[in-house]
């Protein structure tokens, strides 16, 4: 009965190293993350194999498979505290002070095979999470295990090298017109990076992954499964060129878009996660498709998708004439009246913003048309794996938004779509909010869906004017949608008018908790203090501590949203974006005492958003959007009385 | 067909110390085995089994324990939801049936449902050296209000019949199961027996 089973693969040092107790909780948490984070029928097959892939690696006998199995279609129980307490208190954990040797395992698993599913990724950042292993510290070690990768490759493409030549040759030149080999030189690629890599592991998880790990990885990773992790060839999306037209794009490329250095092309290290990040629209000031995204760190190998920026740029033309129209109006008392009583009846905008309507309709309708079109392409561009087989996160901002949101809705309905795209972005977006349209992104999108709104955006409100679908766009309010994946965050504090999710997109990402550069860049580790806000019982800290660090690491975000909003206040000499409280006697004062534009669109959103607050919609936002809510709420009151009431705040 | 048969799904749980017999029991019951060497259970072990009684089908899912003490923690979280429960102990130790109260103890703490319907088993009648006679788990189980049945799985005697009385009793207590579809109530079968006493072998 308990006769170990014949494994195909050999087992991973760490997991063998577990007592029969760690690995027996180890399967079981598992099957519980795997039964909580994809319900789904059509993940069947992915929750069948991924865990009998681990318990294989494990070497587990029958009957605790079976028990497993029975845990993974429900049958026992879905507390996982226990299993977590038995592996905490496992043998091989202190030598390395957390779980770190498991979780280095767990990739190195999900990786093997030359496909790194989005599926497996959220997996393991799930039970990685419950394990306290941090963020970084994952990402950490998926880094370094790229390195290996990327190393080993360059071994064999030398020894091969010749061999491969020969064969390209005798392939008759067909193949160089492949763009796939557009970097071409001896069949693989590396050259460039096997040299710059070195120098960039990081320390730590050189230590981590040391010998074992990175042996396990290297016996059987051999150029066709790094081939088929890092995408064609290594040209990957770099070298995409558009083969096959799907519908009228003029423009569709990707851009490496490194952290810190927006416009500097070379020195992309492989990775086994991208992040593609969708520009909304161009303007005279930012011409280029990186240009707002400095900050984005989402993953350590990031694209920009440059797209048909004649267009965008128009829009985004259109976009300034039409705000400074609404400026010069409030100027002249008219917005106050009519704009901001009539905005939500939608029937009464002001005449003179109507009129200048022509400007921006045409360039925005053909934009929406083609960012449909945009969106079919990433569509086809990610289904062909031209990224490789590694997870992909997408993040973009108003009708990027809506590319990302085109792009998944096509992704829907093809085959093979599971488990590439891994966490969605959407800011400002323009679709629409109805969860019918949203539910079949289940299928396609394995991590979360931010949907980042504000209920004041005019602009977005403005151009739906028409539309029966307005007070339905994703962009305005919360998608009421039940499902782990969707995340509705309310941006009204940050955001005070459309152009913002540009002009303040580093802001905004961090608000819906995207990483950010300054983040990692943060020399203090705060290992101890869990990257999701958790719930307390999941800290194994003291009582003490626990109560401390929970405080602390939430204040110090917010203290970043605070110094960036200190500073922007210093520059400009205009109140806060978004301000609580309805200051009345701003509202009743003559137009005169607005000194800016900025002022003036912070005036109107703000009335706009105390009106819909009203509205109908307040009560049901997501949790997280609550808490997110809370801490910009927060920040006014720090900003006036000092980051210590805040803490007191917290605490209470 | 089978399948619509089925009256409802039952969760049995078995619990006990180590070394009882408690995964030869349910090998015994699921798959008519007996292995003497039977390897210490690791974490949990689950079946699933078929069993008619007074015509009617119940399917039991089973979840086996492991009784030794670094899973101790883990089999609470087994206890949600059981509506029946067979604790054995091994009747040539004394030291099993000494820790009989410990485990009861822990039922209560845990179990979700309080009128579960428990048993009381007696492992290994086979052997010889006994030390705990039948009268003092008879006396054991009445204080308890628990069923009783003496066993070996070794020579299959009693363990049918455990599973078997266990079952019917657990269908006799309303309130305690759900049909597995809609609109089928108690059977007719089961207002006869409401006088069940304690099972004696």
């Amino acid at each position: 009965m308990s006769e170990v089973k014949e494994m195909k693969d050999e087992a991973l040092p760490h997991f063998m190293e577990l007592s029969d107790a760690g690995q027996f909780s180890l399967g079981a948490l598992c099957a519980i993350s795997l039964k909580m984070l994809f319900e789904e029928d059509f993940n069947d097959e992915f929750k069948k194999n991924t865990l009998s892939m681990i318990l294989q690696y494990m070497k587990q006998p029958e009957q605790v498979e079976e028990a497993i199995k029975a845990i993974l279609d429900g049958q026992g129980i879905d507390d996982s505290d226990p299993y977590v307490d038995i592996l905490l208190k496992e043998e091989i954990l202190p030598k390395t002070k957390s779980a770190e040797p498991l979780v280095t395992d767990f990739i190195t698993m999900a990786i093997k095979k030359g496909n790194y599913d989005a599926r497996f990724r959220v997996l393991i950042k799930h039970v990685s999470w419950q394990l306290r292993v941090t963020w970084d510290t994952m990402e950490e070690i998926e880094g370094s295990l790229a390195e290996v990768l990327e190393s080993e490759q360059y071994e064999v493409s030398e020894d091969e090298a010749k061999e491969k030549a020969k064969k390209a040759r005798n392939s008759k030149f067909k193949r160089y017109a492949l763009i796939g080999l557009a970097t071409l030189g001896g069949g693989t690629i590396i050259g460039l990076t096997g040299g710059l890599a070195a120098p960039l592991v990081a320390a730590g998880a050189g230590a981590i992954i040391g010998g074992a790990g990175a042996a396990a990885l290297g016996t059987t990773a051999g150029v066709a499964v790094i081939g088929s992790l890092f995408g064609v060839a290594g040209a990957g999306l770099a070298g995409h060129k558009m083969k096959r037209r799907v519908g009228a794009i003029e423009e569709f490329m990707f851009e490496p878009l490194i952290c810190g250095h927006a416009l500097q092309t070379s020195g992309v290290t492989k990775q086994l996660h991208i992040t593609i990040a969708v520009t909304g629209w161009l303007t005279s000031k930012v011409q280029d498709f990186r240009q707002p995204w400095p900050s984005l760190a989402e993953s350590r190998e990031q694209y920009s998708l440059k797209w048909e920026s004649k267009y965008l740029l128009e829009l985004g033309k259109s976009f300034e004439y039409i705000t400074s129209i609404a400026v010069s109006m409030a100027a002249q008392e008219a917005l106050k009246f009519t704009v901001l009583s009539g905005l939500l009846a939608a029937i009464a905008w002001p005449a003179a913003l109507v009129s200048a309507a022509n400007v921006i309709d045409n360039p925005w309708s053909v934009c929406l048309h083609r960012s449909n079109a945009a969106g079919k392409q990433l569509a086809e561009v990610l289904l062909s794996r031209e990224q490789g087989k590694r997870p992909v996160s997408l993040i973009g901002y108003s009708l990027g938004a809506r590319v990302i949101f085109s792009c998944l809705e096509e992704l829907a309905k093809r085959k093979g779509c599971e488990g590439i795209v891994e966490d969605v972005i959407l800011l400002g977006a323009p679709v629409s909010g109805d969860p019918k349209y949203w539910q079949v992104l289940t299928k396609v999108v394995a991590g979360k869906i931010v949907n980042g709104y504000c209920r004041g955006d005019w602009l977005l409100k403005f151009l739906y004017r028409t539309s029966s679908v307005q007070l339905r766009i994703a962009g305005l309010r919360p998608v009421k949608w039940e499902n782990r994946r969707m995340h509705n965050i309310d941006l009204s504090d940050v955001v005070s008018g459309h152009m913002d999710y540009q002009n303040q997109l580093t802001t905004i990402m961090k608000a819906v908790g995207v990483r950010t550069r300054d983040e990692i860049s943060k020399p203090t580790k705060t290992q101890s203090a869990p990257v999701t806000p958790s719930s307390d019982k999941h800290l194994l800290q003291d009582p003490k501590s626990q109560s401390q660090s929970a405080p602390v690491s939430r204040s110090t975000t917010v203290q970043n949203i605070n110094s960036e909003n200190l500073a922007s206040i210093s520059e400009q000499g205009h109140s806060l974006p978004g301000t609580k409280k309805p200051n009345s006697e701003e509202s009743k004062g003559s137009s005169s005492t607005f000194k800016s534009k900025e002022d003036v669109l912070n005036e109107l959103s703000r009335s706009i958003s105390n009106e819909s607050y009203a509205g109908t919609y307040h009560t049901e936002d997501e949790p997280h959007g609550e808490s997110v809510n809370k801490e910009t709420v927060v920040d006014d009151i720090t900003i006036k009385e000092g980051v210590k009431t805040l803490c007191l705040d917290e605490q209470k | 067909m089978e399948e619509r048969e089925v009256l409802t799904t039952l969760k049995i749980l078995i619990i006990g110390e180590s070394g009882v017999g408690k995964s030869s029991l349910l090998l015994r019951f699921t798959d008519d085995t007996f292995d003497p060497e039977q390897a210490a259970t690791i974490g949990v072990d689950f079946k699933v089994k078929t069993l008619a009684v007074d015509g009617n089908k119940a399917k039991l899912a089973i979840w086996d324990t492991a009784g030794q003490e670094r899973f101790r923690t883990l089999t609470p979280s087994y206890y949600r939801g059981a509506q029946g429960v067979i604790l054995v102990y091994d009747v040539c130790s004394k030291q099993s049936f000494n820790k009989l109260d410990a485990w009861l103890n822990e039922l209560e703490t845990f179990s979700t449902k309080h009128d579960m319907v428990k048993m009381l088993v007696g492992n290994k009648i086979d052997k010889e050296k006994r030390e705990v006679s039948k009268d003092e788990g008879l006396k054991f189980a009445r204080k308890h209000h628990m069923l009783f049945i003496e066993a070996s799985a070794k020579t299959k005697e009693g363990v049918q019949c455990a599973f078997e009385e266990l079952v019917e009793k657990i269908i006799q207590t309303p309130g305690l199961w759900e049909t597995d579809k809609q609109g089928m109530t108690l059977g007719s079968n089961s207002g006869t027996n409401q006088s069940s006493c304690y099972c004696v072998v």
